[in-house]
């Protein structure tokens, strides 16, 4: 499908296949009904045919084109379109390998949390939330003392398969990746998982996909992928800079 | 003034929904400039918009998102609806059925000035501390809830409008169903009526769900409640003092619950316009007329249990989702089946391209594009990346700008003699039609590529920050310059009506030779409609019998 | 000159007057519809409610309901009856209206005193949401009946017997909705 962006994760491929078969299936109908429509306007126009016949179209090709419409979207839906969306959804929190962080969207940024060495988030409190500390992180508490957060920047091991938690703190922002082909609402009070594996290494955009108010067009992240070491490297230089 | 006779009543609807229509292009027009360049001064208006609101002339982004939402809420509440149902519901329904009045006038008088008030409501907001709503038409919690006045007053405003539109439909399906004239069986009836039928069922029982969500949101922005308020939320860096517990996401399926059959109330009532015209302008009876019948009535039944498609990607589980793609998916098959007949009609016609029949035929491959389009969207995989994109403006766009308007449109050129006993222009109808037509799809074509390529939606910016908007910057001023030129189109329109209008040549009392009733009344028609009770012998499309001289005869002759 | 307004149709059975009452009311049922489920929905989400007994007074509820009952028992006489009887029954029905509305006001002035306000919690929030909108209900109706006993003058008994009897529908509906909201708010 021309105009995507190059795709840059391992499910965007079958996104796009889906993409393009769609697309072909509207083409087929528009250019055969509108083949017609274009020969029906010459052929009968008044001056041609003066006198028209009431009995108009017969047989069955109308019948016919809409079982096909009805066959081809059944196909569509079910062969191509829910497994790729059940697979989109479906729950994977088995996943051991998996890059785990936390996003929570605020009015106009985004908030990403990793639970640094230990593995584990630390907690956070409302009552500590302040404009150097927006996620109200207790570094005082074990788990918390080692996490690493930045705003609207994202460093990832390219193909390794990430888990997103996402929230909001606020109103109700959307994720949205458009080179990973992923998007997902960030919802205040739910967390949401969002599951997907980047596969080529540089920089890809974030984009706040639901209106959020005057700064929703600048709300913009950036994904940084890049090889495991890379990644390892920047986890290192975030801990020695929390020292 | 305080008309109760429903074609005073139908025409205060048209003109000041038409009114509302020029007002909601107006909005837009600024949005097309900001985005082709942003921040640049608008011209002629930008130093008549306030300080607030446009700084030098240059548009700030509470202001866009004041454009935007209002454009929305405008267009579909207070132009196109008001059009259709309350414009040529109300003038054409009892013509074409027969009937001297609709069923409850003085109802119908109320219908319109509440309609009347919640439109100034609206415009008044514009004025309020902080402007008009600026959370988009569909008005999401919570940042709906901490939202300045202007939601407040949109939220009394939509109050006002429901109510309105339930009285009307109300009066719609009962004069429908009880005024018909005698022989008029419901088999009988123009398409036309048929779907002003299955329309007002959908704004009775779809609008009242809306009501419930808007008396919640004021709740929430009046009496301190949560309804739409989860716990612990933080707002610039402030908690939010309220007691939370409450749930967005409920908003959203209140909403969509109506916004969904919303769209067919856009939809149907242009359908019925356009099957008038193409039997009229092909001379011929509507092919499948039955069929066409079934699928409205489907269609209005399927579309209460489609709503979560617009929901996607908040987060709801697979199993409720793919629910939602098949029921969508179904939908798609009444429209394919309506829009087919309406092209098989054509087959073996005489087709006369009158105005009228202009927009009606050029509105098939429009909404041509504007449903196939649906399609990407209704597949949750491929939603993903179109979600909240300019493909789905160009989706809904394609069918209710080139699709729903120039069925309006043709309306109005169709019924005007009608109306007034008087013709209007063939010539600047042309140059109207064949601009428009350039137009409209120089602004919205480009919305798929657009949209494709990642740009989202309501950007003050239109994405300038953004890589994916590297190498489309082209296409904005194109789409800025095709809104100009459906501006210049407009002119053309608006004269044709004040010139026809005032000197316009005498029509005879049935221009069209068509069959349908109201056109064997005098036009204008009098103020009970007919001098006797009409008696209906014959369907509604009886064009070209085989066997007869004229190439039509009207339902009343026996 | 508007046929079938207070006589049925042969083909539909029904007038216009009853028609459109229906119609109202199918518009109603999804109104009420729409907030008992959002109640539903909330409630099931929300980590506490408390037990309205506890918190509401059933004596006050009890007797509205009965004031409320016993309203519509009144109006629906009213449709049997013949004109100055039924006038004088509908403007019992209004009397016995202003009381339901008395004790509705008097159990809110009471709430509010103890701090018990919308914004407290859901449970209250839904409370006054629906009870305030039943009640508006109540005054709509007061309205209409007023309207309908004073009309007989101006529109004939005919088409006042046609509004009585469509009216008498409407007070059904708003005492389901009454029943339901006690069930749930001050049984529960
Ligand atoms: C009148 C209005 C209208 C109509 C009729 C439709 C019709 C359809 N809509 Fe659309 N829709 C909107 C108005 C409308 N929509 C609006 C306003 C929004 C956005 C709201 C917002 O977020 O602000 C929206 C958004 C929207 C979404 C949500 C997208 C998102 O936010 O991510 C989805 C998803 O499923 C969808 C699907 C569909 C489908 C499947 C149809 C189907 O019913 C379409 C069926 C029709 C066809 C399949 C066409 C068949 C025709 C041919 C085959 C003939 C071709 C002819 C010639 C060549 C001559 N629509
Ligand atoms: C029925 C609904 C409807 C209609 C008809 C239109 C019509 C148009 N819309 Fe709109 N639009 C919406 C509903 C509609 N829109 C909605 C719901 C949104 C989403 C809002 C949101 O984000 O919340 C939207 C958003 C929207 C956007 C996106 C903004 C953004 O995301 O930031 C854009 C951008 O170009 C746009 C453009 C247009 C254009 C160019 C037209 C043109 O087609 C307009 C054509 C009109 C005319 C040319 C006027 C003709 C006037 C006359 C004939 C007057 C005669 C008068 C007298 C005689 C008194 N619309
Ligand atoms: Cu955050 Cu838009
Ligand atoms: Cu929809």
């Amino acid at each position: 499908m021309p105009w995507l962006p190059p795709p840059a994760s391992s499910h965007a491929g079958s996104v796009d296949s889906v993409m393009t078969l769609v697309h072909l299936l509207m083409l087929v109908l528009f250019v055969g009904w509108g083949t017609y429509f274009v020969f029906v306007l010459a052929r009968f126009r008044a001056s041609r045919n003066t006198r028209a016949n009431p009995e108009g179209a017969r047989g069955r090709v109308a019948l016919a084109t809409e079982i096909g419409v009805v066959i081809a979207e059944v196909v569509l839906l079910v062969i191509f379109a829910l497994p790729v969306w059940f697979d989109r959804t479906a729950a994977r929190s088995s996943d051991a390998g998996a890059v785990v962080i936390r996003v929570v969207g605020e009015q106009f940024a985004w908030n990403v949390h990793y639970p640094g060495a230990d593995g584990r988030f630390g907690e956070t409190k409302l009552a500590l939330v302040s404009p150097t500390n927006p996620l109200g992180l207790d570094r005082g508490s074990p788990s918390g003392k080692d996490d690493i957060v930045l705003l609207s920047l994202m460093h990832l091991p390219v193909n390794r398969p990430v888990v997103i938690q996402l929230s909001s703190k606020d109103v109700i922002h959307s994720f949205g990746v458009p080179a990973m082909r992923v998007k997902q609402d960030a919802n205040p009070g739910i967390v949401t998982p969002v599951w997907f594996t980047p596969t080529v290494t540089g920089d890809f955009e974030i984009a706040c996909s639901q209106l959020c108010g005057l700064g929703h067009y600048r709300m913009r992240g950036v994904i940084t992928v890049e090889s495991e070491e890379a990644f390892r490297r920047f986890l290192a230089e975030e801990a020695a800079a929390l020292r | 003034m305080f008309s109760t006779d429903h074609k005073v009543i139908g025409l205060q609807y048209t003109f000041t929904s038409l009114t509302f229509l020029l007002l909601g292009f107006v909005l837009i027009l600024i949005v097309r400039w900001q985005l082709a360049w942003p921040g640049t001064p608008v011209p002629m208006i930008g130093g008549l918009l306030g300080e607030a609101n446009a700084f030098d002339g240059r548009i700030v982004p509470e202001f866009y998102n004041q454009l935007g939402a209002m454009h929305g809420t405008i267009m579909v509440f207070l132009a196109i609806v008001p059009l259709a149902v309350g414009g040529f519901g109300n003038y054409l329904i009892p013509l074409m059925i027969g009937a001297p009045d609709m069923a409850f006038p003085r109802l119908n008088m109320w219908s319109y000035w509440l309609f009347l008030a919640g439109g100034i409501v609206m415009l008044v907001s514009f004025f309020l501390p902080g402007g008009a709503a600026n959370s988009g038409w569909t008005s999401y919690p919570p940042l709906a809830n901490i939202a300045t006045a202007g939601q407040t007053a949109w939220l009394f405003g939509m109050l006002l409008l429901v109510f309105s539109s339930l009285l009307g439909a109300i009066n719609i399906i009962v004069t429908i169903l009880q005024l018909r004239a005698p022989g008029l069986t419901m088999m009988r009836l123009p398409f036309f009526i048929w779907a002003q039928l299955v329309t007002a069922f959908l704004l009775l029982l779809a609008f009242p769900p809306l009501q419930a969500a808007a008396v919640l949101q004021l709740m929430d922005r009046l009496g301190g409640t949560s309804f739409f308020l989860p716990s612990g939320l933080v707002v610039s860096g402030q908690a939010l003092n309220v007691s939370g517990g409450g749930s967005p996401i409920l908003w959203q399926h209140l909403f969509w619950f109506l916004a969904h059959p919303e769209v067919y109330v856009l939809i149907l009532p242009a359908l019925g316009i356009v099957a008038e015209v193409i039997a009229n302008a092909t001379r011929k009876p509507l092919w499948g007329y039955r069929a066409m019948v079934g699928s409205a009535l489907f269609m209005g039944f399927m579309s209460f249990i489609v709503w979560a498609h617009h929901m996607f990607l908040t987060g709801m589980g697979p199993v409720m989702s793919a629910f939602f793609q098949v029921t969508t998916m179904i939908i798609s098959v009444p429209s394919v089946v309506i829009v087919s007949s309406l092209l098989l009609s054509l087959y073996g016609g005489s087709i006369r391209f009158t105005v009228p029949a202009l927009f009606a035929l050029a509105f098939l491959p429009m909404f041509g594009i504007g449903g196939l389009t649906g399609l990407p969207l209704g597949l949750a995989a491929t939603d993903i990346p179109l979600h909240d994109t300019y493909y789905v403006i160009g989706h809904f766009h394609y069918i209710v700008a080139p699709g729903t308007l120039f069925a309006l449109f043709a309306g109005v050129y169709y019924w005007f003699p009608k109306v007034t006993g008087k013709r209007m222009s063939e010539g600047l109808g042309r140059l109207h039609f064949w601009l428009s037509l350039v137009a409209m799809n120089g602004i919205f074509l480009p919305m798929f590529i657009q949209g494709l390529a990642g740009v989202n939606r309501r950007l003050y910016d239109g994405g300038r920050s953004y890589s994916f908007v590297t190498g489309l910057e082209g296409s904005f001023v194109l789409q800025a310059w095709a809104a100009g030129l459906l501006g210049v189109a407009q002119i053309f329109f608006i004269v044709n009506l004040v010139l026809s209008l005032v000197r316009g040549k005498a029509s005879t009392e049935n221009p069209w030779q068509a069959t349908t009733l109201e056109w064997s009344t005098t036009s204008p028609p009098p103020h009970d409609n007919f001098a006797a009770t009409p008696t209906v012998h014959r369907g509604p499309y009886d064009y070209s019998p085989a066997g007869s001289a004229a190439d039509f005869v009207p339902q009343g002759q026996p | 000159m508007i046929p079938y307004t207070t006589t049925a149709r042969a083909d539909t059975g029904v007038s216009n007057v009853t028609l459109g009452i229906w119609l109202f009311l199918a518009s109603e049922v999804m109104l009420f519809g729409a907030l008992f489920s959002s109640y539903a929905l909330l409630r099931v989400s929300a980590s506490a409610w408390p037990a309205g007994r506890d918190v509401l007074s059933l004596g006050l509820g009890a007797a509205n309901t009965v004031v409320l009952m016993l309203m519509t028992g009144v109006f629906w006489r009213a449709r049997s009856a013949s004109w100055p009887a039924a006038q004088r029954l509908i403007l019992a029905s209004c009397a016995l209206a202003l009381v339901f509305l008395g004790i509705k006001t008097v159990e809110y002035a009471g709430e509010i005193r103890q701090g018990l306000v919308p914004s407290v919690n859901t449970f209250l929030a839904t409370y006054f949401t629906l009870t305030g909108l039943h009640a508006l209900h109540v005054i709509g109706g007061l309205v209409a009946n007023l309207w309908a006993a004073t009309g007989a003058a101006r529109v004939g008994l005919e088409m006042t017997a046609g509004r009585v009897c469509a009216l008498s529908l409407y007070w059904v509906f708003v005492d389901v909705v009454w029943l339901i909201i006690f069930v749930l708010f001050y049984l529960s």
